[in-house]
């Protein structure tokens, strides 16, 4: 290693306690309390420090605090979500200060990377989560109270799976496709997720996002990092807390309404005629008589014989003889239809039906979550504590899935001596999640897993004997069978333990010198149990007798070491902290996985019972990482006016083979000019109160995207062949690869206006990534598809803005106040450029299409250099009503539909999609495709409004999403029938037929033969332009009522034994603003039909003694 | 103060010896779970990896020679099934080709696997391997490296020529190979099969399970491609007594011969010493099954509507029959193909290939085919697929010697009457040796009958000759003329990211 400095924090920690026994030294005392500006209360743990030294204390249970200090010396009296004071001493012995409450203003203290700042002193673009939104709902992951909280933070709720960790990307990602991941740190400790971290741990949530402040995470901030804090113990009496949440996840029903069993029969008897006809039109005897064939074929709307039974698997037959007397059964219908192939033929069909309602109650039920939180602090001169233990369980919306937790988060604070503090933070969780019983997106493919599938099934089929009132098993296995028979038969475990632990030392040296020192891990196990009991797949099918058992098991250790010298100094108006140090961080992963099969019983669900093994069973050392770092950063204030900070960090990584070693810098400036006499002076004051622009320029690093060994040319398993391993070169490997370097340029902006009764906080962002890690598309001929390079340049350019305002603020303790807050983001990303490719502004994955502007062939979507990143635009064939005269027809006779399935493309009948022919050539190809839009929103955000009077309060919190499209596949695949049995929407209904000649919707084929909906029969090529939605939605995600027991009447009646008693009740997920027709706006795309989120209620209350 | 300079020394101290363990920290951190290319060079097993590796990755592309091979022959053709219609293999058997709806595209991935024999090829010679270990490793790659580019010429004509492993990327530019004139191809395959039997140096050994290319392999290729450029290429005779050359050898060989009995040839249970067999790549419960017969099955909610032999009953469903078996009919054979199968003297290979799937409904008509070649056994409560599937095996070189012949003028009735025999039993018809014609479609039909899912019956028919194809195929998805359509275009994609590409002729 050439310039880098690694510090090893094990010699650091020896050295501070070796140190230890140093003293200090005293001075006259000085005596005062420390009260809450707003209520007048005390406020105990307060921290009160004499600038630039190192002494300090904190205020007691009842506020008061004695120190040693002299006049002319710097009071610095600050407390975690109040503004920090600064009181410059005179000749007094005591002192009286007021905090006032910092939630809403720009004095909040904000945590930024291995320390904190007050916001008046920050320079870099950071946003603290408000949190409200803690407070109330039940949240089993923290990543959701991030959701329209944070500007510049996409957070995307993917499924209800209750634990399930959304999307997060900040800021467009700092990858081509709109991806990646931020940092998380809790607590110090970098851990892979927020799953599992309790919320009613969290005190705060801050978001470094740009590289001004982010730089000091150096390699892995390029995404951002995001900051949790938990709570700490405050000086003063002990105090107990306990809240208890109590919830009811409610369904929330597909939109869509599906046609009853007649018209479900009927319209796909109708789909075979409109098949048939445009095969006789093709002269296809062998597709007419198939089609014909199907009539009576294995389907839900066929008059299959084998249908017949009382336990068939549909129950759709025609009237015979035999079955006559179903005629008067209640549970049939009975539909005359004309014979699509013999029109002078009526067939009087018998049915049994079920509603779509009861098909989604088999599938969906009413959920229940119920969470328990007991905290335990307090704090004295020796030190603080806070101990956190918490439970919850949450039944999810979809049977089966559920997931239970338990938690526990401890962190304590020692005074040893006067000079070394020792912090301590252990954390642990247990999580178990069951998934739905069978997948419920089919894990995204287009198929989609039960939520699609069972919703759609047909309404003919028969889930009872007709006889016996039996459960049959239903018509498969998996996501068509009946769940009354198969719900407890796939079991499906997830455990996850994880231990984390940070040890923080600080030790005093010398006045404006300490050393600090941290040494964190954690150990994460998750272990994924199947078992599948007996089933029956599909009624009158095989009894699966295999019983499948697996386990998976994976152990990842992260352990991270530092150690810090800081210095502070004040001369006069100047002030100057510096902190430099290394770092070290590793993280192992390893993996164990066995399948077996063939037990006796259902009984023990465990490879134990197993008598063969499936497959060879796994153990591998699947990562391993290292780290090492120099740390640095310069905060230098002049008269609280200029401010200025500047970040270092220097890291080297295992990842990277010959360029190991980047340096990463960020300068940050900002200028509180409301300080400023001209500023403070002029009539501008009286309204802007407080006015501080901001600019910041960073270097931040990501190599997140390659995988351990990305740079090590190597050979793995590819199989075992005839008994012997098989092992070949996965990809061809670049030695060269350095770090990608994101440097972003943020202009900022913080407004107070009207005594900060309206704050304003404005980002303006320019992020270059550069040296960017990508996929190079390589000649196929090579033998590889892609390469990875850093030959590339993204471009990621956004605004956000953040309004908070005091529209009525308190007169008096307890007085009406009303207050709101919005947020906007949007980001345009930018592929500056890219790797050399010989092609045309070295284009990947561009396609190609007509341009009528242009008169020409013009590559679209893609990567194309200087242009939009377009991976995420939608392009797909687009038609302008429907042919409905004969006129129409003709006019058309030779135009060429390249997707039809038929011999003869120019075949089209009566009520298909006259499609659009962009380049005029008569033929209907991917030339003719036209914009649809962009997967991902363009703007996102949120809004709240928060209503307080006598302890009450109403707090409602949106969020939205805009400029994105979404297909509904459930709509979709109905109206294609490309499933076959599945029923479809009632707009099946509205279809064109010779009967309904002005319909808008094209003619309903069965499989959707004649292309209509999509332009292949299986429903996996992208659907018509005409069938996109916008997903553009709003979210009311949170409103709560909540009382909260004014301090004092509470102490008069619990005669002081309660400190604090708040009751409320909140509503989360509850609408969707939208026009979207499916159950699940937030993602655009493909949606196959999502675990949709539940709507919850939640009482719940907390008490404090 | 002295605590400071204390507190100085000792930063210094530890700054300097974290310099140097920081580096070393680094790297530390090596790949746990594969190996390199210096270990290849330096431990034979470690290099022997490379050679299995070669076969694991070749398995996986037995639906490209499925499909490649047979799918646009006049077998499934206009087939009934029960499902929606398999894409996939209808644009294949429909013709519906085109050049901006190119099937099976970026050269079917072979370069991937092309990849993998040049490896081999390349670092083998300096691996610590014994002298015959070496030769018979390297007398493989270069028979299947053969054998792929064979696969290509005859999908794609021309193709690029790529004999080296790509180590680096430098320039894209070098990177980018225009296709090789067809000649350029059938030269490099004829040089690959030529080191082949040199390295083979007259070993006819097979090891237990015939899962691995060999010497009668190689001349059976050898054979295959000589009638190819004999009738495609312009090397007449010439060629032709190549192929009758090296096909008599391999017939000669006394480890091989007919397997008596047809479903011997396949059953997954007499795969070791199978006498039939030249080269199959390996299926096994554990290491990998089947699935490029899928869509030739039948899903469980059909299974339990149709029936087996109603005529003369009992009738048996299907899901009784096959009670663990999952698919879909996506895929089958017209009622004029299952006529010409079906009808006739009682041909034991037709049986054992697939069965007749019949409607619950009166009278019974044929709903569709049921794929039983390669449908596996129940095991462990499961259908397990783990049939081989043949390369090449013993009727392939008969009935190859039989098209030499012909092509040579020659009574090529013998090797047509050895596959009869064992078709039809003792009672036979005998072929007796036609006009050149109709001892062609005496071969075909052999061939079409035979090789049912093994993917044969398109080369058989396209190394007979185009006018044997436009015989075959239905006009209405390829007319007489369209030579061009005999090979398959490349995709709009690939021509955008390589400059050097061209479109196959006529597209």
């Amino acid at each position: 290693m050439r310039t880098s400095t690694c510090f090893q924090c094990r010699y650091v920690i020896l050295i501070i306690c070796w140190l230890a026994t140093l003293t200090s030294w005293a001075q006259t005392a000085l005596t005062g309390t420390v009260r809450d500006a707003a209520t007048d209360e005390p406020l105990p743990g307060v921290s009160i420090v004499v600038k630039g030294t190192t002494r300090g204390t904190a205020t007691d249970a009842e506020g008061n605090f004695t120190l040693a200090a002299s006049r002319g010396e710097v009071l610095v009296v600050s407390f975690v979500g109040m503004a920090k004071q600064e009181i410059t001493l005179a000749d007094q012995t005591t002192l009286a200060v007021k905090l006032a409450d910092s939630k809403q203003n720009l004095d909040e203290v904000v945590v930024v990377g291995y320390g904190q700042q007050n916001r008046s002193e920050l320079t870099g673009s950071v946003t603290s989560v408000d949190n409200t939104v803690f407070k109330s709902v039940p949240r089993t992951n923290v990543g959701t109270a991030l959701q329209g909280t944070s500007p510049g933070l996409r957070v995307q709720q993917t499924t209800g799976q209750p634990g399930a960790s959304p999307n997060i990307v900040l800021r467009g990602g700092t990858d081509y496709n709109g991806t990646g991941s931020p940092l998380y740190v809790v607590d110090g400790v970098v851990v892979p997720s927020l799953f599992g971290i309790n919320m009613q741990d969290v005190e705060k949530i801050d978001v470094l996002k740009d590289a001004g402040s982010a730089a000091i995470y150096g390699s892995r901030a390029a995404n951002g990092v995001i900051l949790v804090t938990t709570r700490k113990g405050k000086a003063g009496k002990t105090s107990v807390t306990y809240s208890y949440k109590t919830a009811r996840n409610y369904v929330r029903r597909n939109p869509l309404d599906y046609m009853s069993a007649a018209d479900y029969i009927r319209w796909n008897r109708q789909g075979l005629a409109s098949r048939y006809a445009l095969a006789q039109l093709d002269g296809n005897t062998a597709e007419m008589n198939s089609t014909r064939n199907q009539l009576t074929g294995a389907w839900g709307w066929a008059t299959n014989s084998a249908w017949t039974a009382p336990d068939g698997k549909y129950s759709t037959q025609l009237v015979s003889n035999a079955n006559r007397r179903l005629l008067r059964d209640p549970q049939y219908g009975l539909l005359v239809d004309a014979n699509p192939f013999n029109s002078n033929q009526k067939d009087s069909i018998l049915y049994r039906s079920v509603s779509q309602r009861d098909l989604e109650d088999l599938i969906l039920q009413r959920g229940v979550l119920n969470e328990h939180y007991l905290n335990f602090s307090g704090g004295n001169e020796q030190g603080n504590f806070s101990l956190g233990l918490g439970s919850i369980s949450d039944q999810g919306i979809l049977i089966g899935a559920n997931l239970k937790r338990y938690n526990l988060n401890f962190n304590g604070g020692l005074n040893v001596g006067k000079n070394l503090v020792i912090g301590l933070n252990l954390a642990g969780y247990s999580a178990q999640s069951n998934d739905a019983y069978i997948s419920a997106d089919g894990g995204g493919g287009v198929n989609g897993g039960i939520v699609q599938r069972f919703t759609g099934i047909a309404p003919t089929v028969r889930l009872t004997n007709d006889n016996t009132g039996d459960q049959l098993p239903g018509v498969d296995g998996s996501t068509l069978g009946n769940p009354n028979y198969l719900r407890d038969k796939f079991l499906n475990q997830t455990g996850e333990q994880r231990y984390s632990g940070a040890l923080n030392l600080t030790y005093n040296i010398l006045p404006g010198l300490k050393a600090l020192g941290q040494a964190t891990g954690f150990y994460r196990y998750t272990t994924a149990e199947t078992f599948n009991k007996a089933y029956i797949n599909g009624t009158g099918g095989a009894l699966v007798a295999t019983r499948n058992a697996s386990f998976t098991t994976q152990q990842v250790s992260n352990y991270l070491y530092n150690g810090f010298l800081q210095y502070d100094k004040t001369i006069g108006k100047h002030s100057l902290t510096v902190l430099a140090g290394g770092e070290l961080n590793e993280n192992r992963v390893y993996n164990y996985g066995a399948t077996a099969n063939l037990a006796a019983t259902d009984f023990i669900p465990y490879l134990a019972a197993s008598t063969a093994a499936v497959g060879v069973p796994t153990s591998s050392f699947a990562s391993w990482q290292r780290l090492a770092s120099a740390i640095g950063r310069i905060d230098y204030r002049f008269d609280n006016q200029y401010l200025l900070t500047v970040n270092l960090r220097y890291d080297g990584t295992s990842k990277l083979t010959n360029n190991r070693y980047g340096f990463f810098p960020g300068v940050s400036a900002g200028w509180n000019m409301h300080y400023a006499d001209f500023f403070a002076n002029s009539a501008v004051h009286q309204f802007i109160s407080t006015l501080k622009p901001r600019l910041s320029y960073g270097v931040v690093g990501s190599i997140g995207i390659l995988s351990d060994y990305a740079t090590v040319p190597q050979y793995s398993s590819v199989g075992t062949y005839n008994g012997q391993p098989g092992f070949a070169a996965g990809s061809v490997t670049n030695t060269d690869l350095r770090w990608e370097r994101a440097s972003t340029t943020n202009f900022g902006l913080d407004m107070g206006l009207f005594n900060n009764r309206i704050t304003l906080i404005a980002d303006y962002y320019i992020r270059n990534v550069y040296d960017k890690l990508g996929s190079l598309t390589i000649p196929v001929a090579s033998g590889f598809t892609a390469y990875t390079t850093n030959v590339g340049q993204l471009r990621n350019r956004g605004l956000e803005l953040e309004v908070r305002a005091d529209i009525i603020r308190p007169v008096a303790v307890g007085g009406f106040s009303w207050s709101v807050s919005a947020n906007v983001s949007h980001v345009k990303n930018f592929a500056v450029k890219l790797p050399p490719n010989g092609l045309a502004q070295n284009r990947q994955g561009a396609s190609q299409i007509f341009d009528p502007e242009q008169n020409r062939l013009v590559y679209v979507g893609g990567l194309q250099e200087g242009n939009r990143v377009g991976l995420d635009e939608v392009y797909a064939p687009v038609y302008d009503g429907l042919y409905t005269t004969q006129a129409d027809l003709d006019a058309r006779q030779t135009f060429y539909n390249s997707y039809l399935p038929t011999t003869n493309k120019r075949l089209k009948q009566l009520g298909d999609a006259r499609w659009r022919d962009v380049d005029k050539n008569d033929t209907l190809d991917y030339r003719d495709f036209v914009y649809v839009g962009r997967t991902t929103p363009t703007v996102y955000g949120g809004f709240s409004t928060s209503l307080g009077w006598k302890g009450f309060s109403l707090f409602a919190q949106f969020d939205y999403s805009l400029g994105f499209v979404i297909a509904n596949q459930q709509y979709l695949r109905g109206m294609s029938q490309v499933q076959g049995s599945q029923n479809g929407p009632t707009d099946v209904t509205q279809t064109w037929t010779p009967d309904n000649p002005n319909a808008t919707l094209p003619r309903y084929y069965w499989a959707n033969y004649g292309r209509n909906y999509f332009t292949d029969g299986g429903g996996n090529a992208t659907p018509a332009a005409n069938f996109w939605q916008k997903g553009d939605y709003v979210a009311l995600r949170e409103l709560t009522l909540s009382y909260e027991t004014p301090s004092q009447l509470l102490a008069q009646l619990s005669g002081n034994r309660l400190h604090g008693l708040r009751v409320y009740l909140a509503g989360s997920n509850l609408l969707y603003f939208t026009g979207y027709n499916g159950s699940f706006p937030e993602i655009g795309g493909n949606d196959v039909g999502r675990f949709p989120l539940p709507r919850t209620v939640t009482l719940g209350a907390t008490i404090s003694l | 103060m002295k605590s400071f300079k204390l507190l100085l020394l000792a930063g210094g101290l530890s700054l300097g010896t974290s310099l140097v363990s920081c580096q070393d920290k680094l790297e530390e951190v090596v790949p746990q779970t594969s190996l390199n290319q210096s270990l290849v060079l330096t431990d034979a097993n470690a290099a022997l990896t490379l050679y299995t590796g070669v076969y694991a990755s070749m398995r996986s592309y037995h639906a490209t020679l499925l499909n490649l091979g047979e799918m646009r022959s006049d077998l499934w053709a206009d087939g009934l099934f029960n499902e929606t219609e398999d894409g996939t293999t209808k644009q294949l058997w429909s013709h519906d080709i085109s050049a901006t709806n190119a099937p099976v595209g970026s050269w079917g991935s072979f370069y991937s696997l092309l990849y993998r024999v040049n490896t081999v090829i390349k670092l083998f010679p300096n691996a610590p391997l014994d002298e015959a270990r070496r030769k018979s490793a390297l007398a493989e790659m270069y028979g299947l490296r053969a054998y792929i580019y064979y696969t290509m010429l005859r999908t794609w004509g021309g193709v690029p020529l790529i004999t080296e492993p790509v180590s680096t990327i430098g320039n894209l530019a070098d990177l980018y190979t225009p296709r090789a004139a067809p000649a350029d191809v059938m030269k490099l395959i004829k040089d690959d099969i030529e080191q082949s039997l040199t390295l083979f140096a007259g070993s006819n050994t097979f090891t237990t399970k015939r899962v691995y290319w060999s010497r009668a392999a190689s001349l059976t290729l050898k054979g295959d491609v000589n009638i190819w450029s004999g009738t495609h290429l312009g090397g007449g005779s010439a060629d032709f007594t190549t192929a009758k050359t090296a096909l008599e050898e391999v017939k000669a060989i006394s480890t091989l011969g007919l397997q008596a009995t047809y479903a011997d040839v396949f059953d997954p249970l007499k795969e070791a010493n199978n006498r039939e067999v030249i080269f199959a790549l390996s299926f096994e419960k554990n290491e990998a099954t089947q699935s490029a017969y899928t869509n030739f099955l039948v899903n469980t909610t059909q299974a339990s509507t149709l029936v087996l032999d109603p005529v003369p009953g009992p009738a048996v469903a299907v899901s009784s029959a096959y009670p663990l078996v999952a698919g879909a009919n996506r895929n089958g054979l017209s009622s004029a193909m299952i006529a010409r199968l079906t009808s006739g003297p009682t041909d034991a290979r037709i049986r054992n290939s697939f069965r007749l799937m019949y409607r619950n409904t009166t009278g019974n008509p044929v709903a569709g085919t049921l794929l039983t070649k390669f449908i596996g056994r129940v095991d462990a409560g499961i259908q397990l697929y783990d049939n081989d599937f043949p390369i090449y095996r013993y009727a392939d070189v008969l009935l190859l010697l039989a098209e030499a012949n012909t092509k040579l003028g020659n009574d090529p009735s013998v090797d047509i009457n050895a596959i009869r025999q064992r078709a039809y039993g003792t009672t036979y018809t005998r072929y007796v040796n036609g006009s050149q014609n109709a001892n062609l479609n005496a071969i075909l039909e052999e061939y079409l009958r035979e090789f049912i899912g093994e993917g044969k019956r398109w080369w058989a028919l396209r190394r007979a000759g185009d006018a044997y194809v436009f015989a075959a195929i239905n006009p209405r998805y390829l007319p007489a003329g369209q030579t061009y359509k005999l090979l398959l275009p490349i995709s709009i994609g690939l021509l955008n990211n390589d400059p050097k590409l061209t479109q196959t002729p006529g597209y």
